[in-house]
């Protein structure tokens, strides 16, 4: 077998007539074109040289270089091959192709067959022994037929020559020289060459076969060499996948011995199991199927693979993952234009009449407030956000100098000084609205805005706002805030809790229920406990608001609401409000 | 020539495989050819503009005419890719970088008698290999898409508020806006350019005439140029730079904005801006896309426009819809109410926009 090999490379050597290559690898035998001819022989070494291929980035030229990869050791040789070793990791990249360079001196080698013949030769001369002559070899009477002679153009007939016709010069021998006294040895030689003949026919018809059985072990050593995964089965890893693209799976069989067929299991995102599909067989060793794009959805698509050997009583098992421990494949977040959705935006506008006293229009201790707000509900990261744009203007004092001015003047009754204050404050504001959890929100608002008081007494209202008498008038910019805690459910029953102050207009303490009666008539019930539109004394509201919601995207609502900062200092007041949603 | 004689040392070679096999020869067709067997891992994504290689081990390499056989998802026609030797052993062949949607292929091989012979997938079954897109791939599809694939947009508007002024001064701006916006719809969103105006009179003193109160012209003519910048899938930055010649001579500015959400449809945006003669500007603006085809807006400002000279700040809300006309033209209007200095006054705007 071996001495085919190295008749088949010499051959191959020389027809190639180039720079000395490993022609083939069997095993730990690595074939390489050098021989005795070519001063190589046993304990001679040889540089393995890789041949590097890469491609120049800007000019897009191959470029073919040689590298050492190491040395491996001559055992044995022929005339124009030898076989030779290497190293366990060096053998494992030892590739047919690869060029080798003599490293060791070159030695000169007898060749031992024709020593041999010629010893022969030596032996047999002086003792003639008659033998028939064949017919058709050429013999001179009285002659004796050098048998050795023979021997030796037969060998040399057969150098270079394929199996089939080494086999027919040596039988041409045999018959030419019947009586030839190497006749055992000529036999031992044919039946070995037959022998490869086989050896070689059988080897031919398994790379010429497509039957498994001849594939598999092809391509389990091929596998071996690709990578040193120990499944049956491999796969490129992905790192990621496009949601909503199919995505084409496809397996190296590693050992197509143990896998006559499989199956592919695949569970989208909140899919209650496993959907399976066959994986088909696809080329060399590979099985294939497609995950369908509507199952390519974030997070992640699991998957695993199950097969069986289709050997009568083998089971199902999984080979790559399992349904117990899948493996999974990260898809991205879908990224799309979110179609546009109802019920996010708000529209508040409301105005509220208080009167602390009963005086209404002269009374010392009414105000009004009107605002208006935008909101839009983002619910992430922020749930809400409200713009919105305010006026509060009204007037205050002391709640004793009012009730005891019996000319109600708001004035002293030790000194006369007037004591009341009119105020006007426009303002915006903004509001954010976070949910701690799915209902408790917090929101948080700053506001600012133009702060104009007026500590003089007049009867009109809004004094400061005329360009002809500003005497006791005072223009800032007065800033505030308002924080406010939401229990329940924003659209039907809730809680809010809130605490607000602005500079120069007072502080704002309050306590509101809502909820829904009926699904057409919300109501809020509140309590306020403030000292606006002065900052003097305290005092409470309880307010009660009820709407009529017969349309989806508006609804009105009034209020009426009792306050007192006393048991004599009270009246009643109300407003109306506008809500519009989209 | 050479690969002539490697085909033949592996077709003289090839019994040395059968050195550990039971020497039961399986005849086979005389006239069949021995065939390579090409084993490789399928990549399934590739990353995009980044090559895919193939890295391979191939059995009887040069039993035939090997190629990958590569064509971009939407090609027609197939380019082929041969296998080279790899100096870490073993055969690659190299599929050139490609942008989503990807690439796909197959590899066959074509035997000593001419039979083409399928090693992975086929031309009609082929390997598709991924290109996942990244994030802004993904969002540039979807602006696309959203802008009619038009690049381009000239945009004009103009809006002015009256402050009104409690000792009737007048307090008052009108600024108006030529630009032009180049889409990008990447990283960089947005480029724009354009030129600007801004005409007001402000009071000099907060103080009734008779009293040495009155009012002066304040004004700027500009250039600008400014980025839009999406650092997130949902936050816009945007930065500008503005040049120009004010009623006090060479004059320039700066704004900037920072916008959460996307800023055609529901969003809340903080921004300021600082005129060298004409003073600063803040605002938060609030956005919203639930009325379609409406797109409100609603805006609290506070502004030294047009460079007030008195300490009060403006301030005002401005409520403002676009409408889109047609498929190319949009129409914007605003309405503004706010004071500096007294009473709230009213104040708006209009514009509009043509995309191409």
């Amino acid at each position: 077998m071996k001495r085919l090999l190295v008749v088949g490379a010499m051959l191959a050597a020389h027809v190639a007539a180039a720079e000395p290559i490993v022609v083939a690898v069997d095993g730990a035998d690595i074939y390489v074109d050098l021989g005795a001819k070519d001063g190589v022989g046993a304990g001679a070494e040889l540089e393995l040289l890789h041949e590097v291929v890469v491609r120049d980035p800007r000019s897009g030229t191959t470029l073919r270089d040689h590298f050492s990869l190491g040395t491996i050791s001559v055992v044995k040789s022929g005339e124009k091959v030898s076989v030779a070793r290497a190293d366990d990791d060096l053998r494992k990249r030892v590739l047919a192709g690869d060029r080798v360079k003599l490293v060791t001196a070159k030695k000169n080698f007898v060749d031992p067959w024709a020593e041999q013949v010629a010893a022969t030769k030596q032996q047999v001369a002086p003792t003639p022994t008659p033998t028939p002559t064949p017919a058709s070899v050429p013999t001179t009477p009285g002659k004796p037929i050098d048998h050795a002679e023979l021997a030796k153009q037969a060998f040399q007939d057969t150098l270079g020559k394929p199996l089939e016709l080494r086999v027919q010069r040596w039988l041409d021998l045999l018959r030419d020289d019947p009586r030839t006294p190497y006749a055992a040895s000529v036999q031992r030689e044919i039946a070995t060459l037959k022998n490869q003949i086989a050896a070689r026919d059988q080897a031919l018809a398994k790379a010429r076969s497509e039957n498994t059985v001849d594939r598999a072990p092809r391509i389990a050593r091929l596998a071996a060499m690709l990578s040193d995964v120990n499944e049956v089965l491999e796969m490129a890893p992905i790192v990621k996948a496009e949601p909503g693209k199919p995505l084409a799976m496809a397996f190296l069989v590693r050992n197509p011995a143990r896998i006559a067929k499989a199956w592919l299991y695949v569970r989208p995102p909140g899919a209650p199991g496993f959907k399976r599909m066959d994986l088909v067989a696809d080329g060399d060793a590979y099985l294939r199927a497609s995950i369908d794009g509507a199952m390519v959805r974030a997070p992640g698509v699991e998957w695993y693979v199950e097969a069986t050997d289709g050997a009568k009583d083998s089971e199902v098992e999984p080979v790559l993952g399992s349904q117990g421990a899948p493996n999974t494949i990260t898809v991205e977040r879908a990224v799309e234009e979110a179609p546009i959705e109802a019920g996010r935006s708000h529209i508040d506008a409301h105005v509220d009449y208080v009167d602390f006293d009963g005086g209404f229009n002269k009374g010392f201790d009414q105000y009004y407030q009107a605002e208006v707000d935008f909101t839009y509900r983002f619910l992430k990261p922020v749930y809400a956000v409200r713009l919105g744009f305010g006026t509060l203007a009204g007037k205050g004092g002391p709640k004793d100098v009012i009730d005891e001015d019996m000319n109600e003047a708001c004035r002293h009754p030790m000194t006369g000084e007037y004591r009341c204050k009119a105020v006007s404050f426009s303002y915006v504001y903004t509001e954010i609205e976070y949910r701690i959890r799915p209902n408790v929100a917090v929101m948080i608002r700053p506001q600012a805005g133009l702060l104009t008081t007026d500590v003089m007494p007049s009867a009109r209202d809004r004094r400061c706002a005329g360009t002809t008498n500003v005497e006791g008038c005072e223009f800032f910019t007065g800033f505030g805030g308002r924080v406010r805690l939401r229990l329940g459910d924003e659209a039907s029953t809730n809680l809010v809790l809130g605490a607000g102050f602005t500079d120069g207009v007072g502080t704002l303490l309050e306590a509101a229920y809502h909820w829904r009666p009926t699904p057409v008539v919300p109501v809020q019930l509140s309590v306020q406990v403030t000292d606006m539109p002065v900052p003097e004394n305290f005092g409470v509201r309880l307010i009660g608001d009820v709407g009529w919601r017969k349309l989806s995207w508006f609804y009105p609502s009034l209020r009426l609401s009792y306050q007192a900062r006393d048991i004599d200092h009270a009246g009643f007041s109300g407003g109306l409000a506008m809500n519009f949603d989209w | 020539m050479k690969t002539t004689s490697l085909l033949l040392v592996t077709l003289l070679a090839a019994p040395a495989l059968a050195d550990d096999a039971t020497p039961t020869p399986t005849p086979a067709p005389a006239a069949a050819p021995p065939h390579a067997i090409v084993v490789h891992v399928a990549p399934l994504v590739a990353e995009t503009k980044r090559p895919i290689e193939l890295v391979a081990q191939i059995d009887t390499p040069f039993a035939e005419a090997l190629s990958a056989r590569w064509r971009r998802i939407g090609d027609t026609t197939w380019n082929d890719v041969t296998f080279d030797r790899s100096s870490a052993g073993g055969w690659y062949a190299e599929l050139p970088a490609s942008g989503p949607p990807g690439i796909e292929y197959y590899i066959r091989g074509k035997d000593t008698a001419g039979v083409e012979v399928a090693h992975f997938a086929s031309e009609q079954a082929p390997h598709v290999v991924r290109v996942v897109p990244s994030l802004y791939d993904r969002l540039e599809v979807l602006d696309r898409d959203r802008v009619h694939d038009r690049k381009n947009e000239i945009a004009v508007d103009v809006i002015g508020h009256n402050f009104g002024n409690r000792y009737d001064l007048d307090d008052r701006f009108v600024r108006a806006e030529l630009a032009y916006t180049r889409r990008i719809l990447r990283e960089l969103h947005s480029i724009t350019f354009g030129f600007g105006s801004i005409s007001g009179t402000t009071p000099v003193m907060s103080a009734p005439v008779s009293m040495g109160g009155g009012d002066t012209g304040h004004s700027l003519r500009y250039g600008f140029g400014g980025v839009r910048t999406r650092v997130h899938e949902s936050v816009f930055l945007d930065v500008r730079a503005q040049l120009g010649a004010s009623h006090d001579g060479f004059d320039g500015g700066i704004a900037g904005a920072v916008t959460f959400g996307k800023p055609w449809r529901s969003c809340v945006s903080f921004g300021g801006e600082y005129l060298g003669d004409l003073g600063p500007s803040a605002w938060v603006r609030l956005q919203w896309d639930t009325a379609p085809p409406l797109l409100m807006g609603a805006s609290i400002v506070r502004t030294d426009l047009p460079g007030t000279d008195i300490d009060s700040a403006g301030l005002y809300i401005a409520y403002d819809v676009a409408y889109r006309v047609a498929d190319r033209f949009a129409m914007r209007a605003q309405l503004s109410y706010g004071a500096r200095d007294g009473e709230s006054h009213f104040g708006g705007g209009l514009g509009s926009s043509v995309d191409f």
